[in-house]
């Protein structure tokens, strides 16, 4: 199978540690998405895989085929990598045409004339520029620009692909369009693709599976519904968007369901918890999309909270609300403008779930994700 | 694995047509031929032609005879008669009092310059700015020449003033009259040192000044001065190197007034004496280098820091020039004035005297006119082997030469070569070395060294040589910032498709290196027609260039034909220039044309958009 493996990639600068125990799998065929803030490491990680930068420690192999080993002294070259990259500023070379550009490696490989001038119609085909073949990069928008990088990138039937922020010169329309054309031919070629990001949402469209970096670590790994809905730490749950937290006492309903008691919250809310975890003192994430909202019902009993408005904000194809329920205050999105100064709050079933406050360490987490992971896509 | 060695077992189902089959089995056809040894090719060539010289220089100044004298051991006695000789003393003196003069008059006239032409209204500053560059191109030795035959004791001009206006002349042929014309030849340092920090400064200081009161003269005094102060400093030491080392000047100027330089003593002693090659020429080059190399030594310690000060976070001009008032066309009138006299009219002068017998102001020159200097520089097999041979020179020198350091830049900036950060230190001594220094160092080491020394000795090549490495560093001055301008990620582009370091070198650096290897080309070609000092030691019978057949007619004391090869090598420069600018313009209006007619950004995305909305 030819998956990616990378194991334990170390790297330090000075005593800045800017890769730290980075261990993940891409399997074949996968889409997997390096996510993270600006500096976490995420280009170094790629560029390591790609070859253009060598770690201090660890491996990296390709299939049976391995790429790098520092404690084996082994770095195949970038040119010996067999792999496909486009780079962030899409790297075309300005003095050829597009064709030419696309041909390059074809040419590298000594294929034959009319062979490169087929396959690159092929690849131009495949990415919607065939009629654009004479043009030079610089005649092209930055749309076409990175379609041409990843032709050329695939031109000569890379086994998997490297791709760094390419969306990230395109304007917020185009780099929707880009998001949905480029899964929907990567799912179409059935190739591994390793693909580099900050923007959430963009990581959650596309992926297959979603390691999160911070400080040089991978602080958790899954699905992407896994990674949204079970953040594991604080810093994940904030990462990937809009989220509540709420300290109370946990107390352990079943295997992994949890009961945190709130003062302030009567009824407490019922949390997703892994069985492993203390009980105690815990904190829950709750997205703001799980708060449910309805009118204030009169007389005491039923679930949920009663809680005043603080803040309304229109976000178009939702509302934001600030909510004050007793000392806590809440934010919960519905599409449903709550008229009135009070309302009722009932968290939904099974949303939230606990997080620590510092993210788990690498290798913990990582043997955490491959545990979880085939129960989870069992459930899914 | 080997990539696709067969069609893998797709667990997709719709997998994709194009995913199957690799496009050729790689690994096996392609072979990736190891970088390495080339690339420690470049590097040993650039080493070995640039410290080879070196070391012959310092063991020839440390015998008690010329190295290949029977009986010689080693002694420190050159070095102690060279300080003993007054004439050597009093040549250092000189030499100090020039240097000194002529840089002062440099950094001062190149700062005002500089701060006029970038920051005033200034009438006529987009022409004038690059007018006051031009010494750096015009072949010093016309220049020399031009200005002799004008300004010099028996000149045109001096005759002119003081027989005819009965006005009180000057002297060229003194200290004083040589430092201007050294500080004439180095002004485009100083000048473009300190336009390079204003340009990059942030102009909004100044507006800041003008916004809380301040006038003209409190603008320029609190922030446009001080914050050249680094450039001054920069630009005087490197001023100051350069004057050390002077040959030209002391040669034609110098002689009949018995000044001696400590470059002109050397080139002296080596000529008048008794025993051929004295150790003692070796040890005033060692002197020289040693000098030279502690200023730039220490220069480079100074600005370590520098960047910090000048670096503009903001690049922006003030948002109103400064207003010389009725200043303006004085100072516009002063500049043009400047560069008319120390470039323009020594240059008609030097036609004016190529073309007539006698330059006086007692005959008016059309009674005068001959083309006898042009005749003898044509039938002179001597003279017309000059003009060919530095012909043939250049033009192989600059093609061998850029060719060399565009790889060893490439090397340098563009590898994982092991030894990559020596080249650019190595590539940059040469020029900041005196040329006579190489001159001695590459006589001596064809001598010493019988293979290939014996074949260079005394040919034509061995003067190329010797030539080329001193110059190397301009070829590097251009092409590194260029270089440096190409996104590294263009070059990893082309690895990641599978070319290796030379493959990516020749198919996509080079050819994006272009425009900078032709500027190079012409800069090259241009120096290789014009500098001299490195080959005065080398030259034999038979093999004269321009500069050193010029220094020898001139003392012959037949100055038409020197004026005629001046004028020549003047003539070379220029048309190399044009060729070089004339293709540039080419280049660029073709390409604006290309840009013109394929379509503009902004109506591409939106076409685009269109489009991917119907495919959606
Ligand atoms: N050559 C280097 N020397 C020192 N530090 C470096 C070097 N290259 C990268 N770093 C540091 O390594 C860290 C990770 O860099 P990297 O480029 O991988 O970040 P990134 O996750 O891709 O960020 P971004 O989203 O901004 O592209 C950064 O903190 C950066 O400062
Ligand atoms: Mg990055």
């Amino acid at each position: 199978m030819p998956e990616i493996s990378v194991r334990r990639l170390t790297q330090a600068f000075g005593s800045a540690r800017v890769l730290d125990q980075v261990d993940f799998t891409v399997p074949d065929g996968e889409f997997v998405t390096l996510l993270g803030p600006s500096g976490c490491g995420k280009t170094t990680t790629l560029m390591s895989i790609a070859g253009f930068h060598t770690p201090d420690a660890g491996t990296i192999a390709h299939g049976d085929r391995v790429l790098f080993d520092a404690a084996a002294r082994r770095n195949l070259p970038a040119e010996q990598r067999e792999l496909g990259v486009v780079f962030q500023s899409y790297a075309l070379w300005p003095h050829l045409t597009v064709a030419q550009n696309v041909g390059f490696p074809l040419k590298i490989r000594r294929v034959g004339k009319a062979e490169i001038t087929r396959r690159v119609g092929e690849v131009l085909d495949l990415v919607e520029l065939g009629h654009r073949a004479a043009a030079h990069p610089h005649q092209l928008s930055g749309g076409q620009q990175q379609r041409v990088a990843l032709a050329r990138a695939l031109a000569h039937r890379p086994s998997a692909l490297l791709l760094d922020e390419p969306f990230s010169n395109l304007d917020a329309k185009l780099r929707e369009r880009a998001r949905e054309w480029l899964g929907e031919l990567q799912r179409e070629l059935g190739i591994s693709t390793v693909f580099v990001t900050h923007d959430q949402t963009e990581a959650l469209a596309m992926s297959d599976r979603i390691l999160v970096m911070n400080g040089g670590r991978i602080v958790r790994a899954g699905t992407p519904e896994e990674v949204y809905h079970r953040p594991g730490s604080r810093f994940v749950a904030d990462f990937l968007g809009r989220c509540n937290f709420v300290t109370g006492t946990a107390r352990r309903t079943g295997a992994d369901t949890v009961l945190l008691e709130v003062p302030g919250l009567p009824g407490g809310i019922p949390c997703h918890g892994e069985a492993g975890s203390a009980p105690g003192i815990a904190t829950a994430a709750i997205r703001p999309e799980a708060l449910i909202l309805s009118e204030p019902r009169t007389g005491a009993g039923g679930a949920g909270w009663q809680a005043e408005v603080t803040q309304l904000t229109f976000l178009g194809d939702h509302y934001l609300y600030t909510l004050q329920v007793g000392p806590h205050s809440l934010q919960a999105l519905s599409t449903r403008r709550v008229h009135g100064v009070t309302v009722q709050v009932t968290p939904a079933p099974a949303a939230a779930s606990l997080v620590t406050d510092e993210p788990v360490p690498a290798d913990r987490e990582a043997d955490l994700g491959r545990a979880v992971a085939p129960s989870v896509l069992r459930a899914v | 694995m080997t990539p696709h060695p067969h069609p893998h077992p797709h667990s997709h189902p719709h997998s994709h047509p194009l995913a199957a089959a690799p496009v050729a089995p790689r690994d096996r056809r392609r072979r990736h031929l190891p970088q390495g040894p080339g690339q420690y090719l470049v590097w040993a060539a650039v080493a070995v032609l640039t410290l080879a010289p070196l070391a012959p220089l310092v063991v020839t100044s440390l015998r008690s005879k010329p190295y290949y004298l029977p009986g010689g051991v080693f002694s420190v006695d050159a070095y102690g008669k060279l300080f003993a000789d007054p004439a050597f003393r009093q040549a250092a003196l000189n030499t100090a009092l020039f240097a000194l003069t002529a840089t002062a008059l440099a950094v001062l006239l190149g700062a005002t310059f500089a701060v006029l032409v970038t920051r005033t209204n200034l009438p006529g500053r987009r022409w004038l700015g690059p007018a006051l560059s031009a010494p750096l191109l015009i072949p010093p030795l016309g220049l020399i020449v031009g200005w002799e035959s004008l300004y010099g004791p028996a000149g045109y001009l001096t005759q002119l003033w003081s027989k005819t206006l009965h006005l009180p002349a000057w002297n060229l042929t003194s200290l004083p009259g040589m430092s201007v014309l050294g500080a004439v030849v180095t002004l485009p340092i100083a000048y473009l040192t300190c336009k390079a920090v204003l340009e990059g400064a942030d102009g909004t200081l100044e507006d800041a000044v003008r916004a809380s009161g301040g006038g003209t003269p409190r603008v320029l005094r609190t922030v446009t001065v001080p914050m050249l102060r680094t450039a001054l400093l920069d630009s005087g030491m490197l001023i100051f190197t350069l004057c050390l080392e002077v040959l030209g000047i002391p040669l034609f100027l110098g002689r009949p007034a018995h000044i001696s330089f400590i470059a002109s003593y050397l080139y002296d002693t080596w000529s008048n004496s008794a025993v051929p090659d004295p150790p003692i020429v070796s040890a005033g080059a060692i002197l020289l280098l040693v000098v030279a190399s502690a200023i730039l030594i220490t220069r480079g310690r100074l600005l370590r820091h520098a960047a910090r000060y000048t670096a503009g976070t903001r690049a922006a001009p003030p948002a109103r020039p400064l207003d010389l008032g009725r200043w303006r066309l004085p100072a516009a009138a002063g500049m043009a004035g400047f560069v008319a006299l120390t470039c323009v009219i020594p240059l008609l002068g030097l036609a004016l005297m190529s073309s007539v017998t006698d330059l006086t102001t007692l005959v008016a020159p059309w009674h005068l006119w001959t083309g006898a200097n042009w005749h003898q520089i044509w039938t002179d097999p001597t003279l017309h082997r000059a003009i060919t041979d530095s012909l043939l020179v250049a033009v192989v020198g600059s093609v061998a030469t850029v060719a060399l350091v565009a790889l060893a830049t490439v090397v340098a900036h563009r590898s994982r070569f092991r030894l990559r950060r020596t080249l650019p230190a190595l590539l940059v001594y040469p020029r900041a070395t005196p040329g006579i220094v190489f001159g001695v160092g590459f006589f001596w080491l064809f001598l010493i060294v019988d293979w290939p020394g014996a074949l260079l000795r005394n040919s034509l090549w061995g003067e190329l040589l010797a030539l080329c490495v001193r110059n190397m560093t301009l070829a590097y001055i251009v092409l590194s910032p260029a270089l440096a301008r190409i996104s590294p990620e263009l070059a990893r582009a082309a690895a990641g498709s599978g070319a290796s370091w030379w493959t990516t070198t020749r198919r996509i650096t080079l050819p994006l290196l272009r425009p900078a290897l032709l500027s190079a080309l012409v800069l090259m070609f241009v120096t290789l027609v014009s500098d001299y000092d490195p080959v005065v030691f080398l030259t034999k019978p038979g093999t004269e260039l321009l500069g050193t057949t010029m220094l020898q007619t001139w003392s012959k004391g037949l100055p038409g034909p020197v004026a005629a090869l001046a004028l020549v090598q003047v003539l070379l420069v220029a048309g190399a220039l044009a060729i070089g600018l004339g293709w540039t313009l080419r280049k660029t209006s073709a390409a604006s044309r290309a840009r013109k007619t394929g379509k503009t950004g902004k109506t591409d995305k939106m076409n685009e958009t269109s489009e991917r909305g119907r495919h959606a």
